[in-house]
Order: C-alpha cells, then structure tokens, then sequence
C-alpha cells in the first residue's frame, strides 16, 4: 500500500545519480519529450495517480506497446522492436510494425488483459511452427527475422528449474508467501524465491539472472561448462534426479518410457529405448539415468 | 560406438578451430582480439581494503616529522571525520635498490622489490567514504551498478583458459559491499567474478559443483557418454545448430575441469620452502593462487587482503605494522616468482587501496586512542609492477604533508585507462551498449598516463 506524505515536495535533480551534486529543482510532472509545449506541473497530491494516468491515457499508444512487445519478446525471444526498453532514435525499427499497433490496439480495447492477450498471440500459426529448419527460407533470412520458423531458446533459470520439479514430480505448486531462499527446503517455483541484491543466489546467476540493481530489458543466454558442472555435480540435480527415477517402476522398457513420456512428452524411438536399456544393464543406476535426461539438450531447449 | 567416433563422425571432427568457432557462437569467454597490440596479456590485483595510508607506507613526508602536533598550516581537508593536528608517522622510511626509493620499515621485502615498481604517489578519488571508493576502483563509478574491471577485461578479451574462470576473487570474508564489487553488472553474467573465500581450506570445496559427491570418475564417464549419445541423435534429428552443439561441447570441457581446476587453486602442490616465503595467513595463501591462477592464463585474478576493512586504522596507525608484516612477504614473493618466471612482462600488478588516510590525527568522537587517520581520497598511493610499467620509477607527489595530490595528480579512471590500454584496449572504445548509450569502465574521462608506462 502506497500513501502520500502530507506535504509531497519537489526535489532537485541529482546529477549523474549523484545526491552530493544537486542541479535545480524539478517540479512534478510529465516528461517533457511526450508532452505539449503548455506542460502543466501534477497539481494532486503527489501527482502519482496524475502520473499513472498520463502513463495509461488511451491515447498514449507508447505504454500498450511496449508492453505488447514485452509479451512478444517473453514468447519468441525477441521482440518485434529487439531493443524492448528503446523505442527512440537509438533503438531498433520494428520488424512488424502493423502487428505491433496491431496487439497494441486490441491490447488496450481488451481491457488491458494480459491473458487475452496471451491468448491472441499463442493461438497464431507464428506461435504455433516448430524450430525445424529449411534452406530455402535460410538462404532469404537467415536471422530468422520474419519468423518461417520457431527460434530455439534456452530455458530461462526460472523455467528450467521449475521443470526439473515438475517433471520430478516434486514441485510445491502452492503459491510462495514469505519468499524463501534457494535451498535443499524449497520446492515452490522460482518465481517464489528470495532475491538478494546483496549476494544473487549462485544457480540463478550461473544460468544468466539479470543483475537485480540494474534494469533489464531480457534476458543475456550463455552457454558455458560451470553450467555443465551443475548439471553433472550439483546436490540439487542429484535431488531430483533421483526423485524423477522413484516416480516410475516397472521392466526398464516401461519405465523408460515412462520417464520419456514425463521428461519429454514423446515415447523414446527404438535406438534410445536400447541404449537406456542397455545403460540400466550395466549400471543399474536409474538417478543417473534420470540425470541424463533432465540434463538433455531436448530438455533445456524449446523446439 | 565411442565417443570418440561419434565425435569424429556425426560432428564432422572438431579441430580445435572448430570447436573454437561452435563455442564462440555462444561463449563469449573464447579469446578475442585486442585493440591493439597488448603490452600484458592479465592483471592481478592486491587489494588492501580499509584503506592503507601513504604517509606510513610509501610516500614519506619529512615535514610531517617537523611540524608533528600542529596545525596543518594550510587547514585540513574535509574528509568522513574530524580530524586534529599533524600526525608523525612512527615509522622510519629507508632507500631500497638502486633506484633509492624510500619504503617504510613495515614493508622491507615489498621495498627490496621497489626497483620492479612503479610508485604513484598521486593519486586521488571523489569520497572519503569506503564505499562509493571500492567501487570506484573497481568499477569506475561511485553508484551502485557497473561493470567491474574484471568484467569489461573478460567481456573485452575473454580468456585464455576456458577449463577456469576467467576472473577470479579471492577473499577472506568479504569485503565492504562485497559482490557489487566483482559484479558484471549489465555486461552479461558470464563475465562476473569467480567469488572464491579464502577461509576454506579444503581446495575441492573452494568451487562450486567441482566434484560429484556420489559417484566416481569411470561411472561419471559413462553417463556423460550416454547424454553426448542421446545429444548426438537430437541434434541430428534437429539438424546443425550451434547452440545445441555448444551445449555438447561444454559438457566434456566442464569435465575436464573437475580435474584441472581443483588443481590450480590446490597450493599443497607447491614446494614447502614456496609456501612458507607465502607465509600460512589467508592473503599470503591467495596470493600463492593467484600466481598458479595467472599460469594458467586466468585473465584477471583479484585478491583482497582480508575480511571487511582491517587497513581501516581510525584509532591507531601503529596497527599497520602487523596488517603490513602479514602483506609484505606474500607481495614480495609474488612478485619475485612472477619475475623468474618472466610472467610479470605480460602480467599487470596493481597494489593498493581504496584510498588513503588523513596526515593529520583523527579526533571524532568515535577512536578510543587519538593516534589514528582518518580516510583521505585527496591523495594516495598505488603501487604497480609488471605489464610494461615503468621500474624503479615514482611519478607525482602529494602536498609537503602528504594530505593531497598536487604534482601529476592521477585520477582512478586514469588508472584504468593505463591499465586498459597495457592490456591492447583503447578506453574509449571498450564500450558495452545500454539503457540507451554507449557505457565504458572510464565513464567519460581518463586519459592514459603515458609517463608511468615503457
């Protein structure tokens, strides 16, 4: 809950962020780049809800599409303008500017709602294409510009986590209340979790989670071996890992299949059911077995 | 088949030219080119946190004997607390080497050094305070929320060793602000420092996820062989892609790691008469692993003295002589290694703190004996070895009383520029793009000191 002071007062500018150097004074109102020349100061309050309102003025189409493009950019892993948090001089030209004002417009007629909007994008024949590749469209875009094809995108910390629970079968699905750190006692999603801006937790920085002091307009994918190494050595895989192996039994050929059908949602083609089975065989270790799925590429990358 | 066939068949046989160029698609840590030219391929940097005071150190004022309990003549600089008359070093300052450059007595091993150095004695920064100062040093900007050197170095040049990381911090504890100071801020998280804490020992534990608890190298052999085998049918099922093919190569690198890493950081492997000149104390034994780290073309490896801000000596500067007899030999030694190895041609040595202490004796409130200095960004020393530095040499001078750079005053992001620029990057062009502009380590000031480099 947010309230006003009594006496809301203008402050000076810091210069360069700096408080130790204050410019002038800087009266309370809207930015001068999106405003008429007659800028009038926020007369109410605070002038936040003045503020809100100029942000969320239907006429105002900068905010529905910067969200839109936000929306797009969680699905496709970038957005139909690439720079998501410059839309100025300086930014990327819209790939689709028409679909751009496009959800835009029915984003703001819909009342603002994100599940419609959701719905309108993930019911497109775009959403829809796999990753597979074609040389004929390679050869005009390669880049993938005009989206012939699905791009694959690595599962994001929060994504991959989850679906290791889930698939594991040990995922809270109750929404978090107190967020709680990342440790052994935490099987509520990642979104949950406790986030310091102090000292990040060690997995979600390893897998790319953006600096919280800075903003972030996505999200920077790496590919690196410390990666490997938590897949391979990390307590919390060898959790789960075993917990994945627990949730099926059965002759190993049910029960790799059945661990295919949860892990990735297909049975296993002849020459991976055989060399499951033959790895079981000789190791007799179904957490290890368990490992090498969950730490597939099939599974950390979108199709 | 082996995974060798598999290799060599389904991947087309990786060279390493090859497997360079796959895993430069994704990982930004494969070496790149320079600028220019580079006079030194990585940096290590002693950081003695708290803020060691130049007039008991490396920069000694004659006068400040002479004019002992008085007044400052032209009247003290605002610093973080109220400070009093002047204060004599008690400690005595003497020429080493040939080039006769005057160290205090509480650093006799590092003074035996001096003519390997490059002796700033001008130094200055914007606070007086401890934290917009470490993160000046280290990252260039007094707020919150840059890159830190380390940073722009790997995200610059990546790193030659892609089995270690390619910035690594070592500290006992932490420092003040800790992460931020090794943080990649909006550079990708890739190229944040390695935070490896000093206080434990036990070399396997010092790496997060190194070994496998629960099962052994043959049987973690086989089912790394069994996941490439399934990647391998995927992959061919999806059709050439680099990303997925990275993520098979990373595999095998990561395994290799668990052997080799663990190895870098393990100084039992070092001779006891090399130990022992390292001295047993937890800077002594980082800055031991900062040598073998920099063998292994680490590209920068950072080592804080100790936990918090022990220089930090508002009450009593005397507490310097036992900071500095636990700095000097390990400081001393990694220097000599690194010049009998000719390591230190191409390495970069930076030596110092966040800032310096006051001339005159601190009178807050807060010091119990009145024989202590108060935090000085007016001017201060730093001290550098190696990386086409000058030797032997000092550049710029303090006030009479050493309470204020005035002679080829040297800011911080001049000090980075000079670093930069060793290293083949131009200052002004390493710049990472964001929230709208171009940003750099330097801001937008620094100019390469051309007079302190070869």
């Amino acid at each position: 809950m947010i309230s006003d002071r009594d006496k809301p007062a203008d402050v000076k500018i810091s210069i360069r962020g700096d408080r130790n150097n204050q410019g002038e004074i800087a009266p309370r109102r809207f930015l001068a780049i999106l405003s008429l020349e007659n800028r009038k100061p926020f007369s109410k309050g605070s002038g936040r809800e003045e503020l809100a309102e100029a942000i969320a003025d239907p006429s105002n189409p900068l905010t529905a599409r910067v969200f839109v493009n936000r929306v797009w950019q969680h699905h496709f892993g970038v957005g139909i303008v690439a720079t998501a948090s410059n839309f100025g001089q300086l930014g990327e030209r819209p790939t689709h500017p028409e679909l751009l004002d496009y959800l835009a417009g029915t984003f703001v007629q819909d009342g603002w709602s994100v599940k419609k909007l959701h719905r309108e994008i993930m019911l497109s024949d775009t959403y829809q294409r796999s990753t597979e590749d074609s040389a004929a469209n390679a050869a005009k875009d390669g880049a993938n510009q005009y989206l012939w094809r699905f791009n694959r995108n690595r599962l994001d910390v929060e994504a991959l986590r989850d679906s290791i629970l889930f698939v594991s079968g040990t995922l809270d699905t109750k929404p978090g209340e107190k967020p709680l750190r990342f440790d052994e006692k935490n099987y509520k999603r990642t979104v949950y979790g406790f986030i310091s801006r102090r000292k990040m937790d060690g997995t979600l920085a390893l897998f790319d989670f953006p600096n919280p002091n800075n903003t972030s307009e996505s999200r920077i994918i790496t590919n690196v071996p410390l990666q490997r190494l938590w897949f391979m050595n990390s307590d919390f895989v060898e959790k789960q890992a075993k917990a994945l192996a627990d949730r099926f039994s059965g002759d190993p050929k049910d029960r790799i299949t059945a661990m295919y059908r949860a892990v990735f949602h297909r049975v296993p083609d002849p020459t991976e059911l055989t060399s499951g089975i033959q790895y079981i065989e000789e190791s007799k270790d179904w957490a290890s077995y368990a490992r090498v799925l969950l730490s597939s590429n099939e599974f950390l990358f979108t199709d | 088949m082996t995974r060798r066939d598999l290799l060599s068949t389904i991947g087309g046989g990786f060279g390493l030219v090859g497997l360079q160029s796959v895993m430069g698609a994704e990982n930004p840590l494969t070496p790149k080119p320079s600028h220019f030219a580079p006079k030194a391929k990585r940096v290590i940097y002693l950081f003695l946190n708290g803020g060691p005071s130049q007039v008991d150190t490396f920069d000694p004022k004659p006068m400040l004997t002479k004019h002992h309990g008085t007044p400052m003549p032209t009247g003290n600089l605002k610093t973080e607390r109220k400070t009093g008359n002047l204060l004599r070093s008690p400690f005595e300052f003497k020429r080493y080497g040939k080039s006769g450059i005057e160290v205090s007595e509480i650093f006799p091993k590092l003074g035996s050094m001096v003519d390997d150095l490059t002796v700033i004695r001008s130094m200055y920064t914007e606070r007086p305070n401890h934290e917009p100062s470490l993160l000046m040093l280290n990252t260039g900007d007094k707020l919150v929320g840059r890159p830190s050197m380390g940073s722009w170095l790997t995200y610059g040049l990546g790193t030659e060793n892609q089995n270690l990381p390619g910035y690594i911090v070592l500290c006992p504890g932490f420092p003040v602000i800790g992460p931020q100071l090794w943080a990649s801020s909006f550079l990708p998280a890739v190229h944040q420092g390695t935070y490896i804490s000093l206080e434990e020992k036990e070399t396997k534990k010092l790496i997060a996820n190194i070994r496998n608890e629960h099962q052994g190298p043959e049987q973690q052999r086989k089912e790394l062989d069994l996941l490439e085998k399934l990647n391998r049918m995927h992959l061919a099922k999806e059709g050439k892609d680099t990303q997925l093919e990275s993520a098979i190569q990373s595999a095998e690198i990561a395994y290799r790691m668990q052997t080799e890493a663990p190895d870098a950081f393990d100084i039992t492997k070092e001779p006891e008469a090399v130990r022992e000149r390292y001295g047993s104390h937890d800077f002594g034994r980082g800055c031991l692993m900062a040598r073998r780290l920099i063998e292994r073309g680490v590209r920068m490896v950072q080592v804080y003295f100790g936990n918090f801000q022990p220089w930090d000596n508002h009450d009593d500067i005397e507490l310097h002589r036992p900071l500095a007899a636990q700095a000097d030999g390990p400081i001393a030694s990694l220097l000599q290694d690194l010049k009998a190895s000719g390591l230190l041609e191409e390495t970069v040595v930076l030596i110092g703190g966040e800032f310096g202490r006051t001339p005159a004796v601190e009178v807050g409130g807060l010091v119990k004996v009145q024989n202590g200095r108060d935090h000085n960004n007016h001017g201060f020393t730093y001290l550098v070895a190696g990386g086409g530095f000058k030797k032997g040499f000092t550049y710029g001078a303090t006030d009479d009383f050493g309470f204020q750079s005035v002679e080829k005053k040297v800011h911080v992001h001049d000090l980075h520029a000079t670093v930069l620029n060793q290293l083949g990057l131009d200052h002004t062009k390493l710049t990472h793009f964001y929230s709208g502009r171009n940003f750099r380590l330097t801001d937008v000031a620094g100019t390469v000191v051309k007079d302190i480099i070869v």
